[in-house]
């Protein structure tokens, strides 16, 4: 085995083999050198290709940013509204709770005012009950047993006691006539209204001649214009027609010829209006009110019987009506009698009783 | 003419005076019993048709009673089967509507409201008990036991 040998030779190697594999090597180096430079030349034209991209990138990021902020604005601006209409609703809300507040105050006070109604109309009820039995009660005692002493005791009474006898009697009968008046003055207020289509004419006509009927030998001339239709209860409404129309020809009965009128008025909110006028004795009209109050009359029962409470049971059913009535009169120039009703069926309707 | 008694229901003493009076103008001769409350009515009646007395040929009953008032009276005549058919008339002061109504509507037989005047008084008291005295043909004075009840009114 010899000493010497060449350093970094493997002993054992041939140098040729060496230089060959070295030479190899570098030509693999310098393939590899070219293909790192094409690498190189690719990635510097991608990085380009990146530095057009990140440019149109920040433009296109410039815009979001723009409308970003416009949308921060828009942002800022809804809130605002936001906030405003959040006010309005508050302030709804307060004037709903005052409403809702109101209207609980005033179902209470219709609850309490209806409570105090029923309980009028029932003492109302209570009181003509007991007017309807009990006030005739005693007249019915004294008419009967004046009657009764007139016929056993008439002879010891002489004429001065019979006359007074027979003046308790009357007296009582005339009461008992204005008790049943009263009751149905109360009972006009309570009675239910039926409304329905009536011809006021035909009703009128009706009515007046009954009134030539019952005085065939009177003159007389009575006007009823057609046509003249409203929305009333029929029954209540004949008590209103023949209350003015027995007036009319009460208080003309002292002229030669009665003259009686009927006419429909044209009123300005479309109500139906009519009047009744006579040529009888007329009044003075400062007393006009007066004649709507029960029991005020301005003439003498001698002269013209009556109780007074024909015109107070008219007034009662007009008003209820939701009409008015009036009068207009001159001493010895006959009387007008003007009544209105209202067309829109207002007043207590019970429509729905029916 | 029917001899049964005439039942007069009645608070008044006036009033009961002035029927009696107006039953002898009317020559009316039946006896005339009177009960003075609504209570004492019911007794009256109760008492006969429980011991299957005669019921009175005819009842005149006022409304406005003492203790039970006249409807109810009519109401428990009407309820029992004793006396539900026994005529009863009405006799009262008052022409109220709901009172007339309220009458017909518990089966009175007849509404008659008492005159003011004496004269008329006497007049409504004698047609009525001539009428249901001698015209009216009563229910009899036992009701039979009914024979079928598809015609409970037609006895």
């Amino acid at each position: 085995m010899s000493a010497t040998a060449t350093p970094g030779v493997r002993p054992g190697v041939d140098p040729a083999d060496y230089a060959q594999a070295i030479t190899n090597m570098l030509e693999d180096l310098s393939l590899e050198r070219e293909r790192m430079q094409e690498s190189q030349r690719a990635t510097v034209n991608i990085l380009e290709d990146f530095a057009e991209d990140k440019a149109w990138l920040e433009k296109s990021q410039n815009a979001i940013l723009n409308i970003l902020d416009d949308a921060y604005e828009e942002k800022v601006q809804l809130q605002d509204n936001q906030k405003a209409l959040l006010n309005i609703l508050e302030d709804l809300e307060d004037e709903r709770e005052k409403i809702r507040r109101l209207n609980a105050e005033l179902e209470d006070r219709v609850r309490r005012r209806t409570g105090d109604l029923e309980r009028s109309n029932r003492k109302l009820e209570a009181f003509t009950y007991s007017v309807a039995h009990d006030l005739r009660a005693p007249l019915r005692a004294m008419c009967g047993f004046s009657e009764a002493l007139l016929e056993e005791y008439g002879e010891g009474l002489g004429e001065t006691g019979r006359g007074y006898a027979e003046r308790v009697c009357n007296a009582s009968r005339r009461m008992a006539t204005l008790i049943d008046d009263l009751l149905n003055l109360a009972r006009l207020s309570r009675a239910k209204l039926h409304r329905e289509p009536v011809d006021l004419s035909e009703l009128a006509r009706a009515i007046v001649a009954d009134l030539q009927a019952g005085e065939p030998e009177r003159r007389a001339v009575v006007e009823v214009e057609d046509g003249i239709n409203a929305r009333v209860d029929r029954g209540l409404f004949r008590t209103v027609l023949e209350n003015l129309l027995n007036n009319a020809w009460k208080f003309s009965a002292g002229r030669d010829e009665t003259r009686i009128e009927v006419r429909g008025v044209a009123t300005a909110d479309g109500s139906v209006g009519f009047f009744v006028r006579d040529n009888g004795v007329g009044f003075d009209s400062a007393y006009a009110d007066k004649l709507f109050q029960p029991f005020e009359r301005l003439h003498s029962g001698d002269e013209y019987p009556g109780n007074g409470v024909g015109l107070a049971s008219a007034r009662q059913v007009v008003e209820r009506h939701g009409g008015t009535i009036s009068a207009d009169a001159a001493v010895g120039r006959g009387a007008t009698f003007y009544v209105t009703i209202s067309s829109q069926g207002q007043g207590t309707d019970d429509r729905d009783e029916l | 003419m029917n001899d049964r008694s005439i039942l007069l229901v009645e608070d008044n003493p006036d009033d009961e005076e002035l029927t009696k009076m107006a039953l002898h103008k009317g020559k009316i001769t039946n006896e005339m019993v009177v009960a003075h409350d609504g209570a004492e009515a019911l007794d009256t009646i109760f008492g006969a048709a429980g011991e299957a007395a005669e019921l009175p040929a005819i009842t005149l009953l006022d409304l406005k009673l003492p203790k039970v008032d006249g409807l109810e009276v009519l109401r428990r005549i009407r309820a029992d089967e004793r006396t539900r058919l026994m005529p009863v008339v009405v006799l009262t002061g008052s022409k109220e509507q709901e009172d007339v109504i309220d009458s017909y509507q518990l089966g009175a037989n007849a509404y008659v409201r008492k005159p003011v005047t004496f004269a008329e008084f006497v007049h409504a008291v004698r047609t009525l008990g001539l009428f249901w005295l001698l015209l009216n043909e009563p229910p009899p004075a036992r009701q039979p036991a009914q024979p079928a009840a598809a015609h409970p009114t037609s006895a």
